[in-house]
C-alpha cells in the first residue's frame, strides 16, 4: 500500500500494509468477501499516519487503536454506500453511520471495507447476494463451499485475515453460523446491549450487531470498545452507552449498564477476571443433539464435554423442549416483521433510477418486483400471509406464544434467574447450569453444488441451533475447536469445527471470558490426547514472524 | 362476506388436520444430575432426541389440498406491493413455494400454547421498568411547557430548536433517485380517463 511511508512504528505499518495487501490479492479477492473494498475518504491518509504517531509516541486512544474492521454491508458508513447486498439499495448512500461504527471510530479504528452477505441478511449461506455469493476459503479439493450467513463476508474476510475484526448482524444465527463455518470466532451479544441505531432492520425484535474475530483477546477488545469510551476517560465516565440507548429504544438500558459495569471492572480489575473462572455447571440440552447432526461434530462435542469434565466442571443433561419447534415460530416471526420493515424500499426517496416500465407507470410493485431477489420476495409474502386479517391468529401471535415458551425454556435451567422478569416470578433455581455447550451447526459447511439443489424451506433447517438464543435474545459466542483428521476424514481440509456457549440474558461478560476458557482447556486436552498441534496457533506464530 | 369466513373457517380446520398432534403438551424443561463418568457423557449424547426433518416431513409429502388460492395469492401480492405473476408457470411456482413455507412454519400449530402471554419484543418487564415507562402527565410536563399557542383558535405548536436543528441537518432529498427543486420527482405518463 502506497500511502504507509516508512516509519518506526513498524507494527502498526506492517499489520495495516499486510491487511490491505492481503485484500488485494487475486485469490481473495475471488471469495468475493467484500462489496465496497475500502473507503477511499478524503483524509484516510491523514488518519493513518495521526494513528501511526499515536503508536509511535502514545497516548494510544485504545488497544484497537489502527485496528482495521470490516463492515457487513448492512451497517451505515459514511466512507461507503451500504447495499444490504440488494440491487434497489445498490447506489444508496447513508446520510449518518451507525452507532457501533461511530463508537470503533472513536477508539481509533479505521472503519472500512463493507462485507458481502445474504441479502438484507435473509440466507444461511451467503449466496442470496446481488454482487454475487461469498466463498468459503476452504475449498481444497475443489469443492466450493458455503461461507454460511448471513454475514459471510464478514467472516471470510475475518478468517482470511484482510480483516482482523469484523462487524456482522445475527438475527437467527448469521454471525455464529459463518463463524463456524469459518473456523473463527463469532459473538452475538444480548439482545438490546448494542444500539441498532444505523442497522438496516431485517427482523427487529431479534436483530443485534455480532462480532467476529480470530482472537479472543481482538473480540474483547472489540466488545469492550463498543461498550466503553476509550482510555482517557474510562475512570471517569464509563458509560456512555445511555447516549446511544436514546437513539435505539429497544436497548434495555438497565441490562445494558450493568453489564458496562461488568465489563469495566474486568477491565480493571485483574483479581475479578480469575474470578470469572470458577468451575461451572455446564448443560447439554438434549433436543440439541439432532438425528441429521454430523457424526464428526458430535463426537468433537462430546470429545470437548470429556475435556471440561476432565478439567472439574459439572456436565448436566438438560432438557429444552420447546426447541423443536422453535425453528418454525422464528420463521414466521421473522418473514413477518421483514414484511414490514421491508414496505419502505419503494424506489422513491432512495434506491436507483429505472427506466420507465412499458406500462408508464412508475408502480411500487414494479420497483420492487425488479430489484429484490427470490428469497427477499418469498419471505416478504409469508409474512403478508401470517400477518393477514384470518391468519394472524394462528400465526403471528401464535409464533410469538411459543416464542415465551422457547424464554421460558431457558429460564427454567439456568442457574442465574433472567434480569428482564420480576424478581419474584424468576425462578431461584440452585440445580440450574451456567452455561449450555452445543455445537453451532448440525452440518459442515455444504458445498455451493449441494446448496443449488435444495429448495430455500430446506436451508431453513441450517439455523436449527442457533435460532433458540436468538429468540430469547441470550449471549451466544461460537468458538472454534480443533478438530483432527481422525474425526473428520471425510473434510480434511477442515479443521475446526464451531462450537456454541450461550449464558443467561446479560451474562455477556461470562460468555465471553469462559468461552475463551473452555476452548483453551479442551483444545490443550484434545492436542494431548492427539498428540498435536492446533493448525491455528502456527497460523498465528507464522503472522508475528512473517 | 359470511361465505368468505365459512371458508377461512374451513380452511383453518384443514390445516389442523394436516398435522397428525405428536406432542401437544410438551415436556417440562429440567436439568440432570452431573455426569460422573466420561462415559455418562457418551450416554448423554448417544441417542439423538429428534429429527429436523420432521419439521418438513408434511411440507415433502404431496398436498391433498392447496391451503392458499390463486385469488388468495394475489391479494397477498398486492398486500406486498409485488408485482402480480407473469405467466401461469410463475403462478404455480409462488403457490408452491409459498405452501411448502407454510407447511414447515405451520408445525407451531402441534403446541398447546393455552394462557401463555405473547412475547412481542424483548424488554424489561420487571414492574419497576413497567412503572418506569408509564407516560403520565409528569412525564410530559416538561413537553408540555415547551408549547407554544398562536393564532385565534388557539394552535398548539411543540419546537424545540436544539432538536430541530439536529434532525434538520441532513439533505433529505440526497438519496432520492430523482429530484426536480425541494421535490421528490416521479416518472409518470398520464394516462387519459
Amino acid at each position: 500500500m502506497s500511502i504507509l511511508p516508512k516509519s518506526k512504528a513498524k507494527s502498526l505499518v506492517q499489520k495495516l500494509d499486510y491487511h490491505f495487501r492481503v485484500q488485494k490479492s487475486d485469490t481473495r479477492k475471488s471469495l468475493n468477501a467484500f462489496i465496497s473494498a475500502a473507503g477511499d475518504r478524503p483524509g484516510f491518509d491523514q488518519e493513518i499516519q495521526e494513528a501511526i504517531v499515536r503508536h509511535e509516541n502514545g497516548p494510544r486512544k485504545s488497544s484497537l487503536d489502527g485496528s482495521l474492521i470490516g463492515v457487513k454491508d448492512n451497517i451505515c458508513t459514511l466512507s461507503e454506500p451500504t447495499t444490504c447486498a440488494s440491487a434497489i439499495l445498490e447506489q444508496f448512500q447513508s446520510p449518518f453511520q451507525a452507532d457501533v461504527v461511530k463508537r470503533l471510530e472513536d477508539h481509533g479504528a479505521f472503519v472500512t471495507g463493507k462485507t458481502n452477505l445474504d441479502e438484507f441478511g435473509m440466507g444461511s449461506h451467503s449466496i442470496n447476494s446481488h454482487f454475487g455469493p461469498v466463498h468459503n476459503p476452504r475449498n481444497r479439493y475443489g469443492h466450493l463451499r458455503s461461507a454460511g450467513g448471513s454475514s459471510g463476508g464478514s467472516a471470510v474476510a475475518v478468517s482470511t485475515q484482510q480483516r482482523p475484526i469484523a462487524l456482522g448482524t445475527d438475527t437467527g444465527g448469521s454471525v455464529r453460523l459463518p463463524a463456524a463455518y469459518n473456523g473463527i470466532r463469532g459473538f452475538k451479544p444480548s439482545y438490546g446491549l448494542l444500539s441498532r441505531w444505523g442497522v438496516v432492520a431485517y427482523a427487529n425484535s431479534l436483530d443485534t450487531v455480532g462480532l467476529m474475530a480470530r482472537s479472543d483477546v481482538a473480540m474483547y477488545n472489540a466488545f469492550r470498545a463498543l461498550l466503553m469510551a476509550p482510555f482517557p476517560k474510562i475512570s471517569s465516565s464509563p458509560n456512555t452507552l445511555v447516549q446511544d440507548a436514546l437513539r435505539d429504544p429497544t436497548v434495555v438500558e438497565r441490562v445494558a449498564e450493568a453489564v458496562v459495569k461488568r465489563v469495566a471492572k474486568a477491565f480493571s480489575n485483574s483479581e475479578y477476571r480469575v474470578n470469572l473462572l470458577r468451575k461451572f455447571r455446564i448443560g447439554v440440552p438434549k433436543e440439541y443433539n439432532t438425528k441429521e447432526m454430523d457424526p464428526s461434530i458430535r463426537s468433537v462435542w462430546l470429545k470437548g464435554l470429556q475435556a471440561l469434565q476432565q478439567d472439574g466442571h459439572s456436565i448436566h443433561s438438560v432438557s429444552l423442549p420447546t426447541t423443536q419447534i422453535a425453528l418454525s415460530a422464528y420463521y414466521v416471526i421473522a418473514a413477518a416483521e421483514a414484511s414490514s420493515n421491508l414496505a419502505k424500499y419503494d424506489g422513491v426517496r432512495y434506491g436507483k433510477p429505472r427506466e420507465l416500465a412499458s406500462s408508464g407507470l412508475a408502480s411500487f410493485a414494479e420497483t420492487r418486483g425488479l430489484f429484490f431477489g427470490q428469497e427477499v420476495k418469498r419471505r416478504i409474502l409469508l409474512g403478508s400471509y401470517t400477518l393477514s386479517a384470518g391468519a394472524i391468529d394462528n400465526n403471528f401471535i401464535k409464533a410469538q406464544k411459543v416464542r415465551r415458551l422457547v424464554q421460558s425454556d431457558f429460564n427454567k435451567v439456568f442457574r442465574r434467574s433472567s434480569p428482564l422478569v420480576d424478581r419474584q416470578n424468576a425462578i431461584a433455581n440452585e440445580e440450574g447450569v451456567d452455561f449450555l455447550l452445543t455445537p453451532t451447526a448440525t452440518t459442515l459447511p455444504p458445498t455451493l453444488s449441494s446448496l443449488s439443489c435444495k429448495s430455500s424451506v430446506d436451508t431453513f433447517s441450517d439455523d436449527v441451533l442457533t435460532v433458540p438464543a436468538s429468540l430469547a435474545g441470550l449471549p451466544a459466542y461460537s468458538i472454534p475447536v480443533y478438530c483432527n483428521r481422525e474425526h473428520n476424514r471425510a473434510y480434511p481440509e477442515l479443521y475446526h469445527i464451531g462450537m456454541q456457549v450461550i449464558g443467561q440474558y446479560g451474562d455477556d461478560m461470562d460468555v465471553l471470558c469462559a468461552s475463551a476458557h473452555f476452548r483453551n482447556k479442551i483444545t490443550k486436552i484434545l492436542r494431548e490426547s492427539l498428540g498435536k498441534r492446533d493448525p491455528e496457533d502456527l497460523d498465528e506464530h507464522s503472522i508475528k514472524n512473517g | 362476506m359470511a361465505a368468505r369466513w365459512m371458508e377461512r373457517g374451513m380452511l383453518m380446520a384443514r390445516q389442523r388436520l394436516h398435522f397428525t398432534p405428536s406432542f401437544t403438551r410438551l415436556v417440562r424443561p429440567y436439568v440432570g444430575p452431573a455426569a460422573k463418568h466420561v462415559k455418562d457423557i457418551e450416554l448423554m449424547l448417544a441417542e439423538p432426541s429428534w429429527s429436523v426433518n420432521s419439521l418438513f416431513t408434511s411440507h415433502h409429502s404431496p398436498a391433498t389440498e392447496s391451503q392458499v388460492s390463486k385469488k388468495q395469492l394475489h391479494h397477498l401480492l398486492r398486500l406486498s406491493a409485488l408485482p402480480l405473476p407473469a405467466n401461469e408457470a410463475e403462478e404455480a411456482k409462488m403457490l408452491k413455494d409459498l405452501e411448502s413455507q407454510l407447511r414447515f412454519v405451520q408445525a407451531i400449530q402441534r403446541v398447546d400454547t393455552d394462557g401463555v402471554e405473547p412475547l412481542v419484543s424483548l424488554r424489561d418487564e420487571t414492574e419497576e421498568a413497567t412503572k418506569e415507562s408509564e407516560v403520565t402527565v409528569d412525564t410530559l410536563k416538561e413537553d408540555f411547557a415547551k408549547e407554544t399557542v398562536t393564532g385565534i383558535r388557539g394552535r398548539i405548536g411543540r419546537s424545540d430548536p436544539a432538536k430541530k436543528e439536529e434532525e434538520e441537518d441532513w439533505d433529505a432529498l440526497a438519496c432520492a433517485p430523482k429530484t426536480v427543486g425541494r421535490y421528490i420527482a416521479l416518472d409518470n405518463k398520464v394516462s387519459a380517463p
